[in-house]
């Protein structure tokens, strides 16, 4: 491996990585705020994916494709805690019955997907401004893989600067480390549970979006896209931005290294850094120890 | 202890056990070749539900993973026959339970240390390792299953297994040793050092138990009873694959469990009925995903009115007798003290 | 510890109740048991109960409906494969009048979720509730192999309606209506070494039963013509990002493609992203620019070589007779699946009216299956009937076009 062929490495699992946080930052908000575990979260951005597909066209019908990716997840977002918070009292406190409203929710929307579509795979060409190979240690790196990785960051400052300078951010933090304390400042759980929801379809719906020239939209995402937003979820933990942003990088990067240098194992790069660092550390690179 | 319960346990309830033994025990003679085969797939779901159910409530520990344990049981029984020359069905089922236990205990070690989402997520990371293995493992057939398995016989019994009626009543008879080793567990003293842990782990360490081996312990058990489960479904497929490892296997078991409420019968029964309702469902439209995910939605959203456990404490309570301490618990929101430590807590 | 004695009347109870729901289920299946039973008799005019019973006074003078079982994936990841192969195999019965060798001709369609243990549950249905006479399945090739050994030992033919993998060969109630995978790779790889001159290749395939198979077949024609092979590379199913694999790709004069579906959407488009195209060309098996992900791939597919025993632009007489019929469904998009279902029924018909519509003896059927020599939409269908796969020939073609014009060049036939 020559230094050029590591950092050509490094880039591709780097923009896969950020696609990553885009996907589970949301997860983690709701499970970290409401302690929420939202399985609808697979399938938010199933549906979004193929909302792009069909929405975004060439050139400027690719924003429209993202932005309508965006307005879909929020709406998903919310219809599925809209059904939690009819009956909060009961579901709020049992993750069992979460499980199996949010997988239900998950099925039905999953089943309207494949109905509507056809269950066909399809793709969202990036505009063709962004659609060629930019040469690169003797190779050529996708331009558009540039271009989604820097809109991520621009998504993930934005993240930060609302948790760490606003007022929302702050409630969100406060209820993270402590929900008892938000009831006692007076503050409606219930908005800023929508909030959150809200803002957790948008990223699922932008990731799946600016995703879609990469990931495409197809059938079996809904629980591949689950899984990968639990390890990041798990290994950043919960309720952490900081910690999942850490964890979808070291994702990426350890899938991308694992593909090129030991294509034979790939597939238990992911799963076997789960294991090394749940065996490590049992709350996340960046969880507290009481969860 | 006998004779308490005797007293206790109202006749009518006694008669119902026998009556739904009796039909479990009379579905050959009153279904079809197919509709038998049906409930054997039933089976072999309560068989896996009832070891997701006894490390959910018992322990307390939400397993994402044991489609892992049910398929090193179910390609084990498949290389039995196939590989290994292994012409007799408890020797299958011997060797299985011996090559998932001991595959299962440094998983157990593992995730026995962690709790809630973590432990999901440890036992789905294994489940998908297993897969993954299964998959490429050019001697198990790769994703076209390890084909070309045959019921074995059946020695000292001079049984049969390729007739669907023996057959079944060889997954019935599984499935109430699974059931029976499970209770008898629980009702141990063993198993009360294993629900004491769940129910605060600090004072039963604190009277000199270590909770690791006891989860541990309880880990290999319940993934032996999934095992074995493996091995009756290989029987009844006459083949393995990578789809029993799969992710939708470990969900669906944890799903059964939810569905069936805190006691080991409703596993068991919501498997059956689950299963059968999916086929029937599947058979009159392509949309049956959608109807399953909207049923789910609608137990979930009921949940406050499907909630067995109060039924029982409102029954008791106009019998004047005592609520059930053990899982009331389970079923009712926890007191606000207690809130932090059991958010994640399953119920 | 008092816990436990306390537990035990509860328990009880809750068992109780359970069984209670266990005994209404029994019943249940009890009575669906008996309306099943009851249509059976409606709707095939014969005594229920035994096959054998019901086959026996099925005579050539009968008029009483053929049912025959159709287990397709309806849902799950083959799930867009199920519904369009439904409408064309019912728009080919339509086109014969719903009927063969003077009987009406009754499907049955089962979804098997693309998993093999529904595939052989739904087959046991088919055969046992239903009594069809004969079962096309499946779409996967784990649910093909599964269901072969049941159907066997029921002796009900079993056909299959796209290339299936080998391994039914034992089976004489098997038979397969397309060629194996694997066998048209191994015509490209010759192809290849020998018509397209290329000298060295690179394999690039998916990591499961599929992606070998075409793997191996392409390499085995390759190295046979002369060919060497300098890599190979297999990317697990459902890879979200070949960017790493494509990469490390070494130069040859050639790539080989084996990804069917979503992946290779991802695949053809990244191959070209990453920059491989510009250094060699790609080619692969027909799945990898099937006209099913051609227009979701764009204009990454241009040029991009396959074979195939079956492209939509075919001049075949049966491929425009095939594509006529799709005229009123637009939905539904001609590839080598739904011209599949077009070819299986054409089988069928043609196998029962040779049998006069006498399709008692399952093994009789299966055998005049395996004799079938009918056209097809991809030319002539005729089975090997030593081992029931289909001969077919075998074509190269290549993407042409841009943006909504993408579509199939046919070069030549290979053999």
């Amino acid at each position: 491996m020559t230094p050029a062929e590591a950092v050509f490495q490094l880039l591709i699992g780097l923009s896969f990585g950020l696609l990553l946080f885009l996907l589970a930052s949301g997860f983690t908000l709701t499970f970290g705020l409401a302690r929420f575990v939202n399985l609808a979260h697979g399938a938010v951005f199933l549906v979004a994916a193929y909302v792009a597909t069909s929405v975004g066209g060439p050139g400027w019908r690719f924003v429209l494709g993202v932005g309508a990716a965006a307005a879909t997840g929020l709406v998903l977002s919310v219809v599925v805690y809209a059904l939690a918070a009819s009956r909060w009292r009961v579901i709020g406190e049992r993750t069992l019955v979460q499980v199996l409203l949010t997988f239900g929710a998950l099925l039905v929307l999953a089943d309207y997907a494949r109905s509507h579509w056809d269950g066909l795979p399809r793709s969202l060409v990036a505009p063709s401004a962004l659609d060629g190979s930019w040469a690169f240690a003797g190779s050529a790196f996708p331009v558009y893989r540039l271009f989604m990785m820097g809109a991520a960051l621009v998504v993930a400052a934005l993240l930060w600067w609302l948790q760490e300078r606003t007022s929302f951010g702050a409630l969100v933090r406060a209820g993270v480390d402590d929900r008892e304390m938000l009831a006692a400042l007076g503050v409606s759980t219930r908005r800023l549970f929508a909030a959150v929801f809200a803002l957790s379809g948008v990223l699922a719906g932008l990731a799946a979006g600016l995703g879609a020239p990469v990931l495409g939209a197809a059938m079996g995402q809904e629980f591949d896209i689950l899984v990968l937003a639990l390890v990041i979820v798990v290994l950043g933990g919960p309720g952490s931005l900081a910690g999942a942003f850490a964890a979808s990088l070291a994702v990426g990067v350890a899938d991308a290294y694992g593909k090129a240098f030991l294509p034979s194992f790939a597939e238990f790069t992911m799963m076997g850094l789960v294991i090394v660092v749940l065996a490590w550390r049992p709350a996340g690179l960046f969880g507290t120890a009481e969860t | 202890m006998s004779v308490r319960r005797a007293m206790t346990v109202p006749r009518v309830r006694r008669v119902a056990v026998v009556l739904g033994l009796v039909a479990l025990v009379a579905v050959p003679h009153v279904g079809d070749a197919f509709q038998v085969t049906l409930v054997v797939r039933g089976l072999v779901w309560a068989t896996l539900a009832a070891s997701v159910w006894f490390l959910l409530r018992i322990c307390d520990l939400p397993s994402l993973g044991h489609a892992a344990f049910f398929g090193i049981g179910a390609y084990t029984a498949g290389l039995a026959v196939t590989r290994w020359q292994v012409d007799n069905v408890f020797a299958a089922l011997g060797l299985a339970i011996v090559v998932t236990a001991v595959l299962s205990l440094p998983i157990a070690v593992i995730a026995g240390r962690l709790r809630n989402m973590q432990f999901i997520l440890v036992t789905l990371a294994f489940a998908e390792m297993t897969r993954s293995l299964a998959t490429r493992w050019a001697e198990l057939g790769g994703t076209d299953g390890l084909v070309g398995v045959i019921r074995p016989g059946a020695w000292p019994f001079g049984l049969d297994l390729s007739d669907a009626t023996t057959y079944y009543y060889f997954a019935l008879a599984v499935l109430l040793a699974g059931v029976a080793l499970l209770v008898v567990v629980v009702r141990s003293p063993f198993g009360a050092v294993l629900r004491g842990i769940r129910d605060s782990e600090q004072r039963v360490a604190a009277l000199g138990y270590n909770p690791l081996v006891y989860r541990v312990a309880a880990f290999v058990l319940s993934a032996v009873v999934a095992g074995s489960a493996g091995v009756v479904h290989t029987y009844l497929n006459r083949f393995a694959n990578p789809t029993d490892v799969a992710p939708l296997v470990s969900a669906r078991a944890l799903l059964i469990v939810v569905l069936g409420g805190a006691a080991i019968a409703g596993p068991v029964t919501v498997a059956i009925l689950l299963t059968i309702i999916e086929d029937a469902l599947s058979s009159h439209t392509d949309r049956w995903l959608g109807v399953l995910g909207a049923l789910y939605v609608v137990v979930a959203l009921a949940n406050g009115a499907w909630n067995p456990a109060a039924w029982r404490r409102a029954l008791v309570r106009r019998r004047g007798g005592a609520t059930p301490a053990t899982h009331a618990a389970d079923d009712a929101p926890p007191p606000p003290a207690r809130r932090a430590a059991t958010l994640e807590r399953t119920t | 510890m008092e816990r436990t004695h306390r537990k035990s009347p509860s328990f009880l109870r809750r068992l109780a109740i359970a069984v209670v729901a266990a005994s209404l289920l029994a019943a249940g299946i009890a009575g669906c048991g008996d309306d099943d039973s009851d249509n059976t008799v409606a709707k095939s005019g014969t005594p229920a109960g035994e096959q054998q019973g019901q086959a026996a006074s099925e005579k050539t003078s009968d008029h009483s409906p053929i049912k025959i079982g159709v287990i397709l994936s309806y849902t799950g990841p083959f799930g867009l494969y199920g519904k369009p192969m439904e409408t064309v195999l019912r728009a080919r019965l339509a086109k014969a009048g719903d009927e063969a060798g003077g009987r009406p001709i009754e499907l049955i369609f089962e979804d098997d979720a693309t998993d093999a243990n529904s595939a052989v549950s739904k087959a046991t249905k088919l055969v046992e509730q239903d009594k069809v006479a004969a079962v096309v399945c499946c779409v996967g090739g784990a649910a093909t192999l599964a269901v072969g050994p049941v159907l066997a030992e029921k002796k009900i033919p079993q056909l299959g309606p796209i290339p299936n993998p080998a391994g039914l060969e034992k089976y004489a109630t098997a038979a397969m209506a397309a060629p194996t995978a694997g066998h048209d790779a191994t015509e490209l790889g010759t192809y290849a070494a020998k018509k397209l001159g290329y000298k060295t290749a690179v394999v690039v395939a998916s990591d499961f039963s599929y992606g070998h198979e075409v793997a191996d077949g392409f390499k085995k024609g390759f190295t046979d013509a002369g060919g060497k092979v300098v890599q190979d590379v297999f990317a697990p199913l459902g890879t979200a990002d070949f960017g790493s694999y494509l990469s490390r790709v070494e130069d040859a004069d050639v790539a080989f493609g084996g990804f069917a579906g979503a992946d290779a959407i991802k695949f053809v488009q990244q191959y070209q992203q990453f920059g491989v195209k510009k250094r060699m060309p790609l080619i692969g098996h027909g799945p990898l620019v099937t006209e099913l992900v051609l227009k979701a791939i764009g204009d990454a597919a241009q040029d991009v070589g396959a074979g195939f025993y079956y492209s939509s632009t075919l001049k075949t007489p049966d491929n425009t007779a095939f594509l006529d019929a799709l005229k009123p469904t637009p939905q539904v998009i001609p590839s080598h699946f739904t011209a599949g279902a077009w070819a299986t029924g054409s089988v069928l018909i043609d196998a029962i009216n040779r049998m006069k519509g006498d399709v008692s003896d399952g093994l009789a059927l299966a055998k005049a299956i395996r004799a079938t020599n009918i056209p097809a939409p991809w030319g002539t269908l005729k089975f090997d009937t030593s081992t029931g796969y289909a001969e077919a020939p075998t074509y190269y073609y290549v993407v042409k076009g841009a943006g909504a014009t993408l579509h199939h060049e046919i070069v030549e036939e290979m053999s």
